[in-house]
């Protein structure tokens, strides 16, 4: 090995400007001896008129279509060259310009490179190539004086005007694809005769505001306006025309306009209704070209299309047939039409005919004129070239040639054309190699090093590249390659680039790393072990040189002279995965289908700056969310965690989203008061997840077991440590968070939580136990809201409070306590609850409610619900006066409807009378028996036992004011309530039916019964004296 | 004013209840003796009617009908008063009530029957007396006359359905009296007339009834061109 060899440079930066052109439109003209040392051959394919292609041709092919087809007919022989940008449609007419015959009789050549940059210089160039003549200068100070004696504003203002004439006197009214109605009112025209104006694109051009918007200085008028005087812009780009942005107006453009008037409206659909912005700027692109031509002069006498008719009617007199090779036909944007004529106009017998070729870029070939698409004597495409594995050896060949003109430099090259002979020229011997010859015959002295260590192709050194590195280079494309972007990224930039790190030490550099493919299948700890012997940035640096020269493994000894990198004696890449340690537990058996690709390989993807796949991060964080809960659930053996309140008081902490992915790439994150555990693609971070991916898949660590899905590329037991070291810290935060958050409760939670219950019910009246223990613990959690058979205190001064009451117990209810004290076994059902210290608590809200929790106190988080017991008591606070007060008078009401305290046997004597008023019909109101009481019949049945001494005698406890004796009430408040209710109906059915018997009674008839006795004895005693009568008659 | 606790105003209900039952069942009871007052009433008023009739025909015809049961009934009766001048006994009068529907019945019967003989007797032969009008009707002089006493037929038979009264009595008498005229008026008192008469009513009369009295009561008015001589059998010769 030679010293020298570190920081060789074989090239010169200062030459690369001179020998690498990136796009040969670029390339001078005189420079045809670099362009054909650079010329590797093309992937040609012939299209023939059904669009179908046969591949296999080459630039040669090209070359004797056109070649074949001089002399021989009297009919033009127009070859279409298409492809992609940058796939060398420019290289392949340059070629051809560059090998047709030298002096061939009978032919006069106009070439047309792409590098001319104006649309004048274009047209100058064709009007150059043709004969001189006086109609060629008429065309050439024509456009002149159009186009270059104006000023631009003038230029612009003419266009504008052009086109508003256009739009607004000779558009046709019709367009297919347009709503006719619209592209009228569009125009500004209408067919209806009673209208007289219709306000149109013509007239907004006239308004001030939209006038000098289409006129601004990066619309599209001054672009059109310099693309004949300035430079174009870009490769392959489009002629500039009308976009949306151009009648896209401030809104103070509307002040312009009256409001509400037609041009406000309408200028308002148009800025913002598709169905009216879309056929405007169509319209406006409509008539653009038009105008443009109209501008430059060409509309009237003599024009292009003129002069090349009689350029040709002079060749034909010479007996000259007219050669056009154009690399970029669409570069003459508002000429092209005069072109295409005169490429159809057939030479018959006074012109010469035209042999053409000409490059144009895919998707513009799609829109020729079809009369020029379909006249075409040959259609060659130009295929991308791919980094395919087919392909790479034409790319090595491709590479490797400019990396050696690169080496030669320019003079060199010229210098050995001009000496060359034609033969050496047409079999390419003519390019001089610079490892085998430094000028003075002598090989590169580190030829022999540098072959070994970094590789040759056709007895090119490819150094500083070698195969690894250049297929990674290629790889970096990721898709279709063009030679334009291979040169200028893969060769000339990279030289330029890759000069001064390799001369300044800091080769390869971060910046070099970007033109790569920089997969690998090993973390960087792996690649580049952590050593106190090499810097940081020499470890960057090392760790970039052996995933990009040597695929992740240590690099070649010559390599790291040549890059001066550190001797890292340290630096160890294991071929092998690591032998099981004896701490690793024994993993079941698992038959898994083992994946094609590494899956780790993502992980140092994402360590060199890809973003990691987004159901990746979703799995990880899934997994180790499910490892730390597991962990942090042995720390609290009475919690349950699959509750869904020890759920809610994690979720608050702790979530997949706590695990934050950094690096490349969006992975969401999650609420602000989650804890947070940042995963760096750094030595930890990416270690770490290795393992818990081998995990993951494994569920063990044995890397040498026969079952593994894969091998692990790295240190198993290192990233074993890592992802333990951040599962127990991550747990150990948890932990503590949740710790915090229970000690932080102004009171105990769950002991709260028992009192507020027992206070709920108390409310409502349902906790008949007063004395502390287990029976009224098991009371307080047994109910819960489907035990209230009816909503009680609905209604009424109590009725908050009862709200409140049933809210809580719906809100807290016993999983509280069962899940938050409760040993269980595993995630069975609780097996005992742990109450003991429970009692205090409630002791304290039974002996003195109101001062259980004072109001001040505040729950949060999970355990916020807790403060619907400080809501409680305020409202008992606020009620207890006026229940009080109702409690009395209720009492009072009692005690006059009823006659003893054993209100049920009077019930049932009201009842029975008012069956016997309704059978009597006297039952009143009539109406409310069916209505209201039959309904409340049941009701009033239920209190048929009802004794109410206790309540009466607890009246004077309640007088005192006591709220232990109101909310004592509240178990027989609800009846109190209730049969005060009833009495009201029951007193109103009463009176009433008294009332309809007391008018009844009166209304009955008197009579005197007697009388009719008497009356039918005097009857039978006349009747007897009749038939007795007869007899004395008869006698 | 104390307030009436519920229970009291349900035991005030209960008893107004009681009260206006009480009422309503007399009230009831009143009714009935009411209508029972007017149906016996009734049933005098046709005792007395009957039994006034049956004295009336007793003048005119002789009567038959069952005097015992009537007497019985009107025992009964006077049975009756005595027994519910104690106490009244409504069920007592609904029995007795049912024995004078017996004795109105027996008496209108008797009354029925004892017109139809009063009429019978007063007006004898009324079928005979039909036929000779019906041939007389024809003969020119006799059918004037013979139509009149058809008349006071139809007459008689509307008054044999009016019933038996002294109104209807009086008439029977007076149209007795003008058919007994008209008949002496047309025949005369010859017997051998009368029977040519009769015999002609009945199909014909024969030779041997043709008597100078009838000769001349055929001449005397008018019928000798009324009558002709036909071979074969007279009715009155059927009949022998």
């Amino acid at each position: 090995m030679s010293e020298e060899f570190a920081k060789f440079l074989c090239w010169d930066k200062k030459n690369l400007n001179d020998t690498i052109f990136d796009d040969v439109a670029s390339l001078d003209l005189d420079s045809n001896a670099i362009f054909l040392a650079a010329h590797t051959s093309l992937e040609i394919s012939r299209v023939d008129q059904n669009g179908r292609e046969s591949g296999g041709k080459n630039e040669s092919d090209v070359l004797e279509s056109l070649t074949n087809a001089i002399g021989q007919r009297n009919e033009n022989t127009v070859i279409a060259v298409t492809g992609q940008s940058g796939t060398g449609k420019s290289h392949l007419v340059k070629w051809i310009n560059a090998n047709l015959p030298q002096g061939k009789k009978g032919i006069h050549v106009i070439y047309v490179p792409r590098e001319l940059r104006t649309l004048r210089e274009l047209i100058g160039r064709v009007l150059d190539g043709l004969p001189k003549s006086d109609d060629v200068e008429k065309v050439r100070k024509k456009l002149d004086k159009a186009v270059v004696s104006k000023k631009p504003e003038q230029l612009a203002e003419e266009l504008l005007d052009s086109i508003r004439i256009i739009i607004k006197h000779e558009l046709a009214d019709n367009k297919a694809e347009q709503d006719p109605e619209i592209r009228m009112q569009l125009l500004g025209r209408t067919h209806d005769t009673d209208v007289s104006k219709v306000v149109g694109l013509p007239d907004f051009m006239l308004v001030k505001g939209v006038r000098d918007h289409l006129l601004r200085k990066d619309g599209a008028i001054f672009k059109i306006i310099n693309s004949i005087r300035d430079v174009r812009e870009g490769r392959d780009s489009e002629d500039p025309e009308f976009q949306k942005n151009d009648l896209k107006t401030d809104a103070k453009v509307h002040h312009d306009f009256g409001v509400n008037s037609d041009e406000y409206w309408k200028w308002n659909y148009i800025q913002t209704d598709p169905e009216w912005m879309t056929p405007s700027i169509s319209i406006l692109n409509e008539a653009l070209k038009q105008a443009f031509y109209r501008m430059s002069g060409m509309n009237e006498g003599v024009n292009i299309q003129s002069v090349f008719e009689s350029s040709r009617r002079q060749l034909k007199a010479e007996n000259k047939e007219l050669v056009l090779l154009f690399e970029d036909l669409a570069q003459f944007g508002f000429f092209d039409g005069e072109i295409f004529e005169s490429l159809l106009l057939q030479p018959k017998t006074e012109l010469a005919a035209i042999r053409a070729v000409f490059a144009i870029t895919e998707g513009k070939f799609q829109v020729l004129p079809s009369t020029l698409r379909t006249r075409l004597e040959h259609h060659y495409r130009i295929d991308s070239l791919s980094s395919s594995e087919s392909y790479k050896s034409k790319l090595y060949e491709f590479l490797s040639k400019y990396l050696n003109i690169a080496r030669l430099g320019k003079n060199r090259i010229k210098d050995s054309w001009e000496s060359s002979n034609y033969a050496d020229r047409k079999s390419g011997k003519w390019v001089p190699n610079a490892c085998l010859n430094l000028s003075d015959g002598r090989e590169c002295p580190h030829k022999l090093v540098c072959w070994q260590a970094f590789g040759e192709v056709d007895d090119v050194g490819l150094y500083p590249y070698n195969k690894t590195a250049l297929n990674r280079a290629i790889n970096a494309f990721e898709g279709q390659i063009t030679p334009r972007d291979l040169v200028s990224s893969t060769v000339k930039d990279f030289l330029a680039d890759s000069w001064v790190e390799i001369n300044g030490g800091s080769f390869p550099s971060e910046t070099t790393r970007e033109r790569f493919d920089f997969s690998v299948n090993a973390s960087k700890s792996t690649v580049v072990p952590v050593s106190t012997d090499v810097s940081e940035d020499d470890r960057e640096r090392l760790y970039r040189c052996r995933v990009i020269w040597a695929d992740g493994v240590k690099e070649n000894s010559v390599i790291t002279q040549a890059f001066s990198l550190p001797e890292a004696k340290s630096n160890h890449v294991s071929d092998h995965p690591q032998p099981v340690t004896k701490d690793f537990p024994e993993a079941p058996e698992v038959d898994r289908v083992k994946p094609k690709a590494d899956p780790l390989k993502k992980l140092y993807d994402w360590e060199n700056g890809k973003p990691l796949p987004e159901q990746d991060v979703k799995d990880f964080r899934k997994s180790l969310f499910s490892i730390v809960c597991s962990r942090v659930e042995s720390h609290f053996p009475l919690l349950n965690f699959q509750s869904d309140k020890v759920q809610i008081l994690l979720d608050d902490l702790f979530g997949e989203l706590s695990f934050q992915f950094r690096g490349e790439g969006d992975y969401g994150r999650g609420s602000a008061a989650l804890i947070s555990f940042q995963i760096f693609p750094d030595d930890q971070g990416v270690n770490m997840l290795c393992g818990l991916k081998w995990f993951m898949d494994h569920a063990h660590w044995d890397a040498f077991n026969e079952a593994r899905n894969y091998d692990f590329s790295g240190n198993v037991y290192d990233a074993k440590l890592y992802f333990d070291e951040f599962v127990e810290d991550c747990t150990d935060k948890v932990v503590s968070s949740i710790e915090s958050t229970i000690s932080s409760c102004p009171i105990e939670p769950i002991s709260a939580t028992l009192a507020i219950r027992a206070l709920a019910l108390r409310s409502l009246g349902r906790l008949n136990c007063d004395q502390v223990g287990p029976d009224i613990i098991d009371e307080i959690l047994r109910y819960t809201r489907e035990s209230e058979p009816t909503t009680k205190r609905s209604e009424g001064n109590w009725a908050e409070v009862s709200k409140i009451a049933l809210h809580i117990l719906d809100r807290i209810d016993s999983s509280w306590v069962v899940d938050y004290k409760s040993a269980r076994q595993g995630q069975g059902a609780p097996l005992a609850i742990d109450a003991v210290d429970l009692y205090p608590a409630l002791k304290n809200i039974l002996e003195d409610p109101l001062n259980y929790i004072k109001s001040e106190v505040i729950f949060e988080g999970a355990f916020s619900d807790l403060n619907l017991g400080t809501d409680l008591i305020s409202k008992i606070d606020e009620r207890k006066d006026a229940e009080q007060q109702d409690l009395i008078s209720k009492l009072c009401i009692l005690q006059t409807n009823f006659d003893s305290p054993n209100v049920g046997s009077d019930l049932r004597e009201i009842v029975i009378a008012l069956n016997r008023a309704k059978d009597e019909n006297l039952f009143r109101p009539a109406v409310e028996y069916r209505e209201k009481f039959i309904i409340y019949l049941p009701i009033i049945e239920g209190y048929y036992d009802l004794d109410v001494s206790s309540w009466i005698e607890s009246l004077d406890e309640i007088k005192s004011g006591d709220v232990n004796r109101i909310l004592d009430a509240q178990v027989w408040s609800n009846d109190l309530i209730q049969i005060g209710g009833l009495s009201v109906f029951l007193n109103k059915w009463l009176d009433g039916s008294n009332k309809q018997a007391d008018d009844a009674l009166r209304e009955l008839p008197g009579g005197n019964i007697a009388e009719f006795e008497e009356k039918i004895l005097g009857h039978l005693k006349d009747i007897s004296g009749a038939l007795l009568g007869i007899e004395g008659k008869k006698l | 004013m104390t307030k009436q606790s519920l229970s009291e105003k349900a035991r005030l209900l209960t008893e107004t209840i009681s009260k206006q039952n009480n009422i309503k069942n007399r009230a009831s009871s009143q009714q009935e003796l009411e209508r029972l007052t007017i149906k016996i009433g009734q049933k005098k008023n046709a005792i007395f009617t009957f039994s006034d009739k049956c004295m009336s025909a007793r003048d005119v015809v002789d009567l038959s009908f069952d005097f015992e049961k009537c007497i019985e009934v009107g025992k009964d009766v006077n049975e009756i008063i005595l027994q519910n001048k104690e106490k009244f006994d409504i069920d007592s009068i609904f029995s007795v009530s049912d024995e004078l529907d017996v004795t109105i019945k027996i008496l209108r019967d008797a009354v029925e029957k004892s017109w139809e003989r009063i009429i019978d007797n007063t007006v004898k032969n009324r079928n005979g007396l039909l036929d000779l009008i019906d041939s007389f009707s024809q003969v020119p002089g006799a059918d004037q006359a013979a139509s009149k006493i058809g008349g006071y037929l139809e007459e008689i038979s509307d008054l044999e359905i009016s019933g038996l009264n002294s109104s209807n009595l009086t008439k029977l008498k007076e149209i007795s009296g003008k058919i007994q005229n008209l008949l002496k008026d047309l025949f005369g008192s010859d017997v051998s007339v009368q029977k040519f008469a009769h015999s002609i009513a009945e199909g014909g009369a024969s030779i041997d009834h043709l008597t100078p009295p009838v000769l001349e009561w055929l001449k005397e008015k008018g019928f000798v061109s009324s009558f002709k001589i036909v071979p074969g059998l007279a009715h009155s010769e059927d009949n022998e």
